[in-house]
């Protein structure tokens, strides 16, 4: 949808804007993927520095506000993002695919070291091309691994730590169905539930998305809600805590909207 | 520019080998495979068609994506769905990939119901051309619904099956239809188009008490569980990659996993996340590494592994399509004493059970909701599996109080001010 923006104007302060070293959490439900608020994370971030540097391409090259961004995803494939971001009309140039789908980034004998290794070899592939550019740093169902793996909560805590220390702001997508955390009995459980806590205290705004309460509608696809995270420092205070409904169409295009409008 | 491209594209010697490259994309060249009628990308027939409407609209399972059918309660109602769709397999000739069971399981796959037909049908086609456009272009307004220009503008051939019913090539615009005889076919003539004027229906029609009588060549192969392996799901993997690897590149496949984690086909540690998570994963991965040529169904028994846990949570978020089966307790009864005044017709369409939509194809990966806001119900008889908004009948013998009802309602109506 070239004509239409992409980023509809009820999300693009939660989208964009994110101060330095702040962590977003994201969390999505079965029925209710992320995806699409991921890739308005990711088209946001590509897109600020065109706002910043004006229509001129060349001095795009040069400007201070590129920001690039590493998309590590473990349940969507290369292709996928990208045949999506391209709807979106979004420039992969600056963003830095890492496929943990099809190689099984973390599962095999390597362990979680590998998975550092690979994230931060992808910062800095792209280094050279900006020398103070921000990176924003995607991690989509980080929790898989947990789950599949059974790695200690702590360990990939304290990854996830070092990894924030080398980017500008991270983004981090992650199941919250009910079942996974409503009343953790099995280790599985325990250690998603104690994950995705203490990711919620290390936050500085938590995007939620669900299916709708009331059953399916055919022109509402969810419900965003939005709200503070336990990591959000005094001063800043500009996390505005909403609900509201979106629809994803068919072509890909969302609509963001208040209820009853 | 873009014409100039694609003239040296098309002039150029490297065409030819970029076609056969394509080749297996197209339709044209694997049976049981169409477009989506929303955007074009291939899908094959799950065997059940009302299965295949309610799978997002692409009128059937898009390849490299995988459907997940959980049911509740002792009942195999998901096995029949999964018999359907091997059978549909074997029909097409795709490659059907079974894990678990042994042989006397593909020796049970429903029988075509009328094999001749198909051939009787091939006949018919000169002598009743004009009937079957009237036909053709029934179905195509219903497609023009959801995007011909979509379909349009791949210029590819979309292939409009309804079951029994023959195929068509497609045409570009609504007039094309009304020609003669379909020659704007903008595909380059190739040996497989007299293929193209074989009907080959998208979708079978089978009867659950007939056998499939199976070709004699491994259609179906059958991948057993050894329970001492140490990690028995690479074995599994191993086999279907390697199959995928040697097959002819256009080789349609088809993986089957029934009933995932029943002990009585897995031992207990395949249900420990480590082992299954991955194995899940993989198999995501490898339906996404071929998109065009790998589709996969798999049931998974809710009464031992209820939703509510996070292990089956993780298994339907790595199956892109998850439905839920829910019978009711008194479906098991073949003759069910309430229905024996009602005709007999009604009686077999009696719901048999509750399908809950969890997750669909395509459509959830984008952010769409599941979609589709009706309750839907199934029943299974002897010749086909439906899926259906749900009704409540009215009651039995309880004429007078519908009627009481009927006219409350009609009053009621009018009552009302808004």
């Amino acid at each position: 949808m070239p004509s239409q923006d992409p980023i509809p104007a009820l999300l693009s302060p939660n989208v964009s804007g994110h101060p330095y070293s702040s962590l977003t959490l994201i969390t999505s439900t079965l029925g209710a993927t992320t995806n699409w608020l991921l890739l308005r994370f990711v088209c946001a971030a590509t897109k600020d520095k065109r706002h910043g540097a004006g229509h001129d391409i060349l001095s795009n090259q040069v400007s201070s506000h590129k920001q690039r961004v590493v998309l590590v995803s473990w349940l969507r494939d290369g292709v996928w993002w990208r045949e999506s971001g391209r709807k979106l009309g979004l420039d992969f140039q600056n963003v830095h695919l890492v496929d943990g789908l099809s190689c099984g980034l973390g599962l095999g004998a390597g362990g979680i070291a590998d998975v550092e290794k690979a994230i931060i070899e992808a910062m800095k592939s792209k280094e050279t091309l900006s020398d103070e550019g921000k990176v924003i740093l995607v991690l989509d169902g980080l929790d898989f691994l947990l789950a599949a793996t059974g790695y200690e909560v702590l360990g990939v805590l304290d990854m996830v730590g070092e990894l924030r220390e080398h980017v500008y702001s991270t983004v981090i997508a992650t199941a919250a169905d009910l079942p996974l955390s409503q009343s953790p009995t099995t280790p599985l459980e325990i250690s998603h539930t104690a994950f995705v806590m203490s990711l919620a205290h290390q936050a500085r705004s938590i995007m939620s998305v669900r299916g709708l309460d009331t059953g399916v509608a055919k022109d509402i696809s969810g419900v965003l809600r939005v709200s503070k995270g336990g990591g959000e420092s005094a001063g800043e205070g500009d996390v505005e805590e909403s609900e509201c409904l979106y629809y994803v169409g068919s072509d890909g295009g969302v609509k963001v909207f208040e209820r009853g409008a | 520019m873009s014409f100039r491209k694609r003239n040296v594209g098309l002039a150029g010697p490297s065409s030819a080998s970029a076609s056969p490259k394509e080749a297996p994309v197209t339709p044209a060249n694997s049976p049981g495979v169409r477009p989506s009628p929303i955007d074009g990308r291939p899908t094959t027939s799950t065997g059940t068609p009302t299965l295949d409407d309610l799978l997002a609209g692409h009128a059937g399972l898009a390849l490299g994506n995988s459907l997940l059918i959980e049911e509740n309660g002792t009942t195999d109602f998901a096995g029949a769905l999964l018999r359907y769709y091997a059978a549909e397999g074997v029909v097409q000739g795709h490659r059907v990939h079974v894990v678990g069971v042994g042989e006397q399981w593909g020796r049970e796959l429903p029988g075509l119901v009328g094999v001749g037909g198909a051939a009787g049908k091939e006949g018919e086609a000169g002598a009743a051309g004009d009937k079957e456009k009237m036909k053709i272009a029934w179905r195509y307004e219903r497609l023009g619904e959801f995007g011909a220009g979509a379909a349009g503008s791949r210029g590819g051939i979309a292939l409009l099956l309804p079951c029994f019913l023959m195929y068509i090539r497609n045409i570009l615009s609504f007039e094309a239809i009304a020609t003669p005889t379909p020659n704007r076919n903008p595909i380059p003539s190739s040996p497989g188009q007299s293929d193209l004027m074989v009907p080959a229906p998208f979708c079978h029609s089978f009867d659950l008490t007939k056998r499939l009588s199976l070709p004699a060549s491994g259609a179906i192969t059958f991948t057993t569980i050894h329970p001492t392996v140490d990690n028995l799901f690479t074995s599994i993997l191993q086999s279907t990659t390697q199959a995928i690897a040697s097959s002819l590149p256009n080789t349609i496949h088809r993986l089957i996993i029934p009933t995932l984690l029943s002990p009585a086909l897995f031992p207990p540690s395949a249900s420990h996340p480590r082992h299954l998570l991955p194995f899940l994963h993989s198999i995501r991965a490898l339906l996404r590494q071929h998109p065009t040529r790998l589709s996969a169904m798999l049931t998974l028994p809710l009464s031992l592994y209820p939703r509510s846990t996070g292990l089956v949570c993780w298994i339907e978020h790595l199956c892109d399509g998850v439905l839920e089966l829910a019978p009711f307790p008194h479906s098991i009864d073949p003759e069910p004493p309430l229905t024996t005044s009602s005709g007999s017709s009604k009686a077999e369409e009696k719901p048999q059970g509750m399908l809950k939509i969890h997750r669909l194809p395509v459509l959830t990966e984008k952010g769409g909701g599941s979609g589709g806001g009706d309750d839907l119900a199934f029943s299974l008889t002897r010749r086909k599996f439906v899926i259906k908004p749900f009704s409540l009948p009215p009651v039995e013998g309880d004429q007078e109080a519908q009627k009481g009802e009927a006219e409350g309602g009609k009053v009621g109506k009018g009552d009302i001010e808004f």
